[in-house]
Order: C-alpha cells, then structure tokens, then sequence
C-alpha cells in the first residue's frame, strides 16, 4: 500500500514537473454535433482529441487500448457508470482514473455539473492542468446548449405561426368573425389559461378535429 | 392522506433523484397518493440515467436528496468514490431484489439447474475458473450490493478473486441495467447480478438462466437507501424528517395492502422499465424467474450501522480502499439515527433499541416494542460489529493487517 502511494506521488511530481505537454483526451459523448464542436474548442487549446466513443461500445478496452490521460463525457450519458468502474477496479485498468473532483476546486466542479460535462482524469495530473480543459469543454457545452434551444425556439416559433394562422381561419369562418376580432379571441382564450398563443391555437385546433369528427358521424347518421 | 407531522421543514420545495428501477416504487408511490405534500413537502421526482450522475447531482446540491445503491453513502463518506462529499442515510427503501443470471451455454457448461443450491453453484464456478475457465461478469456499480454480494457468491466456492489465476480467470464490467439481456444475447458477458425485471426477461428471452437470488446470499442486506449530504441533512434537519416520514408511510402502505395493480399502472406510466406491464405486474407478484423489489418494511426500513460497516468491509475487501478505515466513525456518520428515530416517532411506528446487530446471527431484536429482524448469511458466518477484524481474518487477512485496517 505505501510503495502505491509513493508510487503515485512521484507520478504526481513528474507530471507536475513536466512543462505544459499536450494532454491526450477522449470524449465519451453520443451527440455527434457537441461533439465535434467540443472537439474544435479542444483541438484549439493544444490539446489531442484522440477518440470520441459512445455509450455502447466497450470503453474499458477502448481506455486500455488509448490509455487517455482525461477523459470527458456527457454527464447524461449511461457510460457514466463502466468509467467509474474503470476507477474503482483500478486492478483492470493499466492506469488508474479517477473522476476529477478528488483534487479540483468546488466551484469548477459544480459549474461542470450544471453544464452536464464530467471528466476523469489519470491519478496524479495535477488540478491546475485539468481546469483550463474543463472551462473549454463547460463553455462549449452551454454554447451548444444555447444553439440548440435557440434552434428548437426558432422551430417552435414557425409552427406556432403556422397553428396560430389555421386557428384564426378557422375561428373566424365558424364564428363570423373578422381576421383581427378572431385573433384578439385567441390571444384572450391564451392569456386566460396562461398558456403561448401558439398552444391556445393548438388546443382550438385538436377540439376543432374531435368537433368536426363528431358532426360527420351525426351528419352521416342523418343521411 | 391523514398524515399530521409534527416538522416544519426549512425548505418545501425539493428535487429528489432516481433511477428508473422497479425498486423506485417506494419514492413514486409517495408522490402518487400525496405523502410528501401531507408532509408540506413539494417534491418533484428527477429520473437519472446512470448511478454517477445521480452521485454528482447529489453531491454537489442539483438534488437535495435521491435513491442511492446502499454502499454509495459510505463511499462518498470515506471519500472512495473519487469524490468525497460526504453523505448520510435515514431510511432504507428496499433489501435485496437483485438475482445472478448466466448465459445458457454458460451455465450448461458449469452443469448449473435450476435445483443446485448457492454452495454448489459456486463451487462449479470454482472448477470451472481453476480448469483454466474464463468467465466475464456485469454488474451495475462498483459501489453496489450487486457487486458485492456477486463477488460474495464467487469467493464462497474457495475462488481468490484477488490473486492469481483466479483472479486473473474472472473479468468484472459494469453495464447500465436495461443492455444487460443485450450484452448475454451478443455474448459479450457470461453473465450478471442486477435487479428485475432483467432476469426474468433473460430467461423468458430464452437466453439465460437464474443462478440464484442474491437474498440468498445474504438476506438481510440493505439493497437501497434514501440518500443526502451531510451537509444538507444538518441544514435542514426537519425537512430531512419530514421527506423520511413520507417516504416511510408510502413504504408502510405498500406493505398493508396489495398495491400490485396500480403500482404497475404507475410503474408503467412513469416508463420505469420498457417491458410489457404483465411482466412488471408478474414480477411485482413474485412470479418473475429472479426476486420481486423487496421494499423495506417495518424496522427493515432502519439503515442499521451494520449493514454500513459490511459494506465498508467489501471496500476494504475488494480493495477499493487501501486507507484504514474507522468503522464506528463513518457507520455513526453515514446512519442517521436520529432522523430515522424523529420519522418514526412521528407516525407511530416502532423505533430500533441498538443501531448495529450482529450480522447473519438470524432473527434478532431491533426494535424498542420487542420487534426483531433477520439477516443471514448463505455460509453462516456472521459479521460481529463489535470485532470487524475477525470478518477479515476469516477471509484470509493476516490479524495485524485486519486489525490496522479497521482501526484508522
């Protein structure tokens, strides 16, 4: 057990003593977009992103056969729990990782989780290089995050221009109403029940649908 | 719900975490019939993916408080999960559950059926390991009962799992639970110890049979816990009460009455598990091939400090942990006992006398009212809370090395 510790504190001085070296890291993420966008940022800094894996490959050969020296991953990936395997095992694996919290600062920590990034890196690197990387992989996260939203935002705004013009035709053939009087109805209908316009329009247009099925049945009936 | 509580929690609004497990029942039935808002608690329940991120979210406050493995809160309490945030438990939410199941060409070549017992299993998987056999092996988390109690099972046939040829011999992985029938199917495992209904979908896939539950290789055993920091739990301490003493009218509730119909309509509805709703029904009813979740009853719901102290052993054991570790230290920080005590008190429910038992000693006295528990072990021995080194010299440590390593 002491000749381990030793062990790992001479690693731990080597690797501190060795001048700013370019890190070998490997993404564990089953986006393949934030992943090449993470992978940009990284490549930037200096650093070698020799590997993306996914969630369903075996990535306890892939780390013996890569031999990283961080690993990073999507917090949200089921992978997480075979990477802290290849931690707690660490008879398995050539070069112990560990997950990166035993020597980082708090604060980068928690700001990781809520940007849904983890990384484990080799026993012994020191703190101070993991954190320049963990800022890039965090920033590039959000980055991604915020396209993304604004993205699904920009899809949700054409549909809810396309519902809310079919509801407003719709209102206004059924209930004699002019263009303006039957989007003025929408918008109250939606403010009413706190919902967007576009979900009102939603609504009228699915009761329409149930309505409409229901006079052909009568209508049908009739005939 | 008629539930008056005496606490006033700090703080109402909570987000707890879980994963989606059948044993996740105890958490989503006291959502499902009101307990936490009788209890002035508005909790909204988090699905996570994987054991890690639940941790992380855990540890660094996203949860306030999650369904976590039983060994989980010892390990961040000792710092062995790489992270360190110490955490405590006030309630167990269900023991045992989890059943080993080999491949079918596995198991044929080891001779086991259906009809061998635990001893004899383990003792083919010995001959067969020792002839040269090579055997790779899933579980869910390194810091898990499943892998302990797998491990259990393979050292029980005389395997050294830690030295040598059969060490060597014997690969462990960790999978997330719904690849595993995958994983027998590619033939990339031999097989795996995990929760239903994954064993019961291996054998009614035609690919695997059930080895044994884990129940009997130590019934007894805390499966899991309801978890929170440390530091969250000394926070907001009437909360922590409050979220227990809901969560353990919801256990005692399931515990009265068959819920099975409409807790499978919940499981199912919450998309606990994708697999048809007969199967989460057949297996809740006990008719599945591995083990129903045992949800935690009575005082099995009190996380005693024996059952933390054998866990810490496993990590000693299985030297996830080279450090010394005072036991009575980290039992008496991860076991709240006074939470737990506060909760039951509150609904009227017996209170334990002794927070520690002799382990595998059979039926033993817990609780204030004369109640008693059971916890066996599938070989007899027993883990004496009061000598913990003797668990270690019983499995080959040398007494000095036992006796530093339990005194830290």
């Amino acid at each position: 057990m002491l000749d381990e510790a030793e062990r790992s504190r001479s690693r731990r001085d080597m690797a501190a003593a060795r001048p700013a070296a370019s890190l070998r890291m490997v993404l564990v993420d089953d986006d393949a977009d934030r992943a090449a966008f993470v992978t940009q940022a990284l490549r930037a800094t200096g650093h070698d992103v020799i590997a993306r894996l996914s969630a369903n490959e075996d990535l306890l050969a892939a780390v013996r056969r890569l031999r990283p020296d961080v690993i990073l991953v999507d917090m949200d990936n089921p992978a997480r729990d075979v990477l802290d395997n290849c931690a707690a095992v660490t008879q398995q694996v050539p070069r112990p990782i560990i997950f990166f919290a035993r020597d980082s600062e708090p604060d980068t920590i928690s700001r990781a989780v809520r940007a849904g990034v983890s990384a484990y890196i080799v026993d012994g690197m020191a703190a101070h290089r993991l954190k320049p990387i963990l800022d890039v992989a965090i920033a590039r996260f959000r980055e991604h995050q915020k396209l993304r939203n604004e993205l699904d935002d920009m899809r949700t705004r054409l549909a809810d221009r396309r519902d809310v013009e079919r509801a407003k035709a719709m209102l206004a053939r059924v209930r004699k109403l002019d263009e303006a009087e039957a989007y003025a109805l929408l918008r109250r209908s939606a403010m009413a029940r706190r919902v967007t316009i576009g979900e009102a329009a939603r609504t009228v247009l699915a009761a329409a649908e149930l309505f409409d099925a229901d006079v052909s049945e009568s209508g049908g009936g009739v005939a | 719900m008629n539930l008056v509580i005496p606490f006033r929690p700090e703080i109402t609004h909570l987000t707890v975490g879980y994963m989606p497990l059948l044993d996740s029942a105890p958490l989503l039935w006291a959502a499902h019939r009101g307990y936490f808002r009788a209890a002035g608690l508005d909790v909204e329940l988090v699905g996570e993916v994987s054991w890690a991120s639940l941790r992380d979210r855990l540890a660094y406050g996203a949860l306030d408080a999650a369904q976590c493995l039983a060994p989980m809160p010892v390990a961040a309490t000792l710092g062995a999960d790489g992270v360190g945030v110490p955490m405590v438990t006030g309630l167990c939410l269900s023991r045992g559950g989890s059943a080993i199941t080999f491949s079918r060409s596995m198991a044929d070549r080891l001779g086991i059926n259906g009809t061998m017992s635990v001893a004899d299993s383990s003792a083919a998987v010995a001959r067969y390991v020792r002839g040269g056999g090579r055997l790779r092996l899933a579980h869910v988390f390194p810091f898990s009962m499943h892998h302990y109690l797998l491990r259990d099972w393979l050292a029980l046939g005389g395997l050294d799992l830690m030295h040598g040829g059969d060490a060597a011999g014997i690969e462990f992985s960790v999978a997330p639970p719904p690849q595993m029938v995958r994983l027998l199917e590619i033939g990339a495992v031999d097989g795996f110890c995990v929760g239903e209904p994954w064993n019961t979908a291996a054998v009614k896939g035609g690919l695997g049979y059930v080895v044994t539950p884990t129940s009997e290789i130590w019934d007894g055993g805390a499966d899991k816990v309801l978890g929170v920091t440390h530091e969250w739990a000394q926070q907001f301490p009437d909360t922590h009460r409050a979220l227990l003493s809901a969560v353990m009218a919801a256990l005692a509730e399931m515990a009265s009455r068959d819920v099975t119909a409409e807790l499978t309509m919940l499981l199912h509805r919450m998309k606990v598990v994708a697999v048809p709703e007969s199967w989460i029904e057949a297996v809740l009813r006990g008719q599945g091939m591995g083990s129903p979740p045992r949800f935690a009853t009575g005082l099995h719901a009190f996380p005693r400090r024996s059952q933390l102290m054998w866990c810490a052993l496993q990590m000693l054991r299985w030297r996830q942990w080279a450090q010394p570790i005072s036991l009575s230290k980290v039992t008496s920080a991860v076991c709240d006992v006074s939470a737990y005590c506060d909760a039951a008190a509150a609904l009227g429910f017996p209170r334990p006398s002794v927070d520690s038992v002799r382990e595998g000693a059979g039926r033993v006295a817990l609780g204030s009212d004369g109640a008693s528990i059971e916890s066996r072990f599938v070989d007899g021995s027993e883990l004496d809370p009061a000598n913990p080194a003797a668990y270690l010299t019983a499995r080959g440590w040398p007494l000095d090395e036992a006796q530093s390593a339990v005194a830290g």
